[in-house]
């Protein structure tokens, strides 16, 4: 069923709520990996780490129908994987051993600042973390994350409107579409 | 801030009754212990997640056969057991059963496609209604959705040609229970049927004109003598100036068959070239060492075409992979069904339940739970 391969994660999401099972298999098959390492990443315990993203995956599907992802699937995916993570840690047997790391930070490095802040160093972890992926599974993963993003878009996700930084987001991406473009004859076709 | 502080934090987010101000602390914590972790799975690590993952979620895999062989194995161990005096006695894994009401009806496909432009962009062919414009490609080419949904590619005469962009490309692709029809910019009409992609340029400027299909198509070639009009799938390329031919061409069949219905075409493959004529199909696979020809009914070969099932002794693995791309389902099987063979045929805009109605004549039954069909002998 390698037509799914090729779907942007729109065109699954929009699937997904049509109860198109491949589909999701699609989007476990693009995110389970990076979740469950992120998840490792803060909790230090992968068998913690495969419930969360367990859960995570368990429920998009329980909840295909309602599913309302307005930005992207991956932020969209992390920030559930958040939302989990902090109810996890609740729970006063795991609290203690947030409890130095959560005041140290809150106490010493905390600076306030608005939900777009936050949404852009979100969107800097998925990248590093795409970054951290074995080589060819990065490139189709980039190489569909490109396809899907307008230039336009990536602006608008990055709150960017100063003229030099939009001419800078515009030449990487074209950097990376020319590198991409020599792997579209392997992966795609 | 001590360890109450903080669960009491933590127990106002689970309720979302904290303030902006306490939710961005515990959101920035977050962000920063991700961002500046030094845990890392291995590769190695990520896969056993990856693969325990996988057997805890409705994920919908190929179809796999259940294979026989690990019962008959356990059957007999537990005979040698009992034979030498020694009482083993396991007990049964609690099954967990479904009751439904009613069987739930599995509906049929329809018309639903995917476009991809030459930008990367998806379009989702799903709410068919005539549009003059569904997208552009540059100034020259206008692509257009006709009252049955029909994508078009016009090109526009008095767009300057020598501007044309010749590495435009898009697919045209569907899900499964998607067919769509398209028409390009030369005039030829493609069918393309379930689970299938076709990959083409929005105008043909060379001195051929080449698509790529992957899956199942029916192409109806407009005449160009000067241009041929070449379609590759896999390994095979099938070469004809203007005709009516169906390729079937998917990954999981091992045989790729092309079929005449008007004209010529000449079929290549590997360093082998054949020349097709009206009512003949050719077969190629790794497996044959040569292309294969033989007379078909082309009605059996385009019923698809025609919202039909057809079936003219066919093998039901054959028959019941069909149905997985129509219907969305996955079939296992429970013993040996290698030499039920299917003559016959119904429509595909039928649910589910009345197209296994149609089969079971053939002694065989099936076990619907939920999207899953069991074949029984």
């Amino acid at each position: 069923m390698s037509v799914y391969n090729k779907y942007d994660d729109h065109t699954l999401i929009t699937l997904l709520k049509e109860d198109n099972q491949l589909a999701y298999t699609e989007i476990f098959e693009r995110y389970s990996r990076i979740l469950v390492n992120n998840a490792y990443k803060v909790l230090g315990n992968q068998d913690e780490a495969n419930d969360i993203v367990q859960e995570i995956f368990l429920s998009i599907w329980n909840k295909r129908y309602e599913l309302a992802i307005t930005g992207s699937l991956s932020s969209y995916l992390y920030k559930a994987t958040k939302n989990r993570i902090l109810n996890h840690i609740a729970h006063e047997k795991v609290v203690s051993r947030y409890a130095d790391s959560i005041s140290n930070f809150i106490e010493n490095d905390y600076i306030l600042a608005d939900s777009k802040i936050r949404e852009q160093e979100l969107e800097a972890i998925i990248a590093k973390e795409i970054a951290l992926l074995p080589e060819k599974m990065r490139e189709v993963f980039l190489l569909r994350k490109v396809e899907e993003l307008s230039y336009d878009e990536i602006a608008l996700q990055l709150n960017i409107t100063d003229k030099t930084a939009k001419q800078q987001v515009y030449n990487s991406l074209k950097i990376l579409r020319e590198k991409l473009k020599s792997l579209v004859s392997v992966f795609i076709w | 801030m001590k360890e109450n502080e903080i669960l009491a934090l933590l127990q106002k987010y689970q309720e979302g009754t904290l303030s902006n101000e306490d939710q961005d602390k515990l959101d920035a914590w977050y962000l920063h212990k991700a961002s500046t972790s030094n845990l890392q799975l291995s590769d190695y690590e990520l896969e056993d997640s990856y693969e325990l993952l996988k057997s805890k979620l409705p994920l919908q895999a190929e179809p796999k056969v259940i294979r026989l062989w690990p019962r008959v194995a356990v059957a007999a161990s537990i005979a040698l057991l009992l034979g030498t005096g020694i009482f083993y006695f396991t007990k049964p894994k609690e099954q967990i059963i479904q009751v439904t009401e009613k069987a739930q009806e599995i509906a049929p496909g329809g018309t639903r496609g995917i476009l991809t432009l030459s930008n990367g962009k998806q379009i989702i062919l799903a709410n068919i209604s005539a549009k003059d414009t569904i997208a552009k490609e540059g100034e020259e080419v206008t692509i257009k959705m006709g009252a049955n949904g029909v994508i078009t590619y016009i090109i526009n005469p008095d767009a300057d040609a020598s501007k044309n962009n010749p590495n435009a490309f898009n697919t045209l692709s569907t899900p499964t229970g998607g067919q769509y029809n398209i028409v390009l910019a030369d005039g030829t009409k493609v069918y393309l049927n379930a689970v299938s992609s076709i990959k083409y340029p929005t105008q043909f400027n060379g001195d051929k004109r080449l698509v790529e299909l992957e899956g199942e198509a029916y192409f109806e070639v407009a005449k160009n003598k000067n241009k041929p009009f070449i379609v590759k799938s896999d390994n095979q390329s099938i070469e004809v100036l203007g005709t009516h031919f169906n390729v079937h061409a998917y990954a999981n069949e091992s045989v790729v068959k092309t079929t005449l219905l008007e004209g010529s075409v000449a079929v290549s493959f590997k360093n082998q070239k054949s020349i097709l004529k009206p009512g003949q199909q050719s077969n190629v696979s790794d497996n044959f060492t040569k292309i294969k020809i033989r007379e078909v009914d082309t009605d059996e070969a385009i019923a698809w075409k025609n919202g039909r099932f057809k079936f003219d002794n066919a093998d039901l693995k054959t028959v019941m992979r069909q149905l997985e791309r129509w219907y969305g389902i996955k079939v296992e099987y429970r013993g040996d069904v290698s030499d039920v063979r299917f003559s016959g045929g119904t429509f595909m805009n039928k649910n589910l339940s009345e197209v296994l109605k149609v089969l079971e004549l053939s002694n065989i039954k099936f076990k619907v739970e939920g999207r899953t069909i069991i074949v029984y002998p």
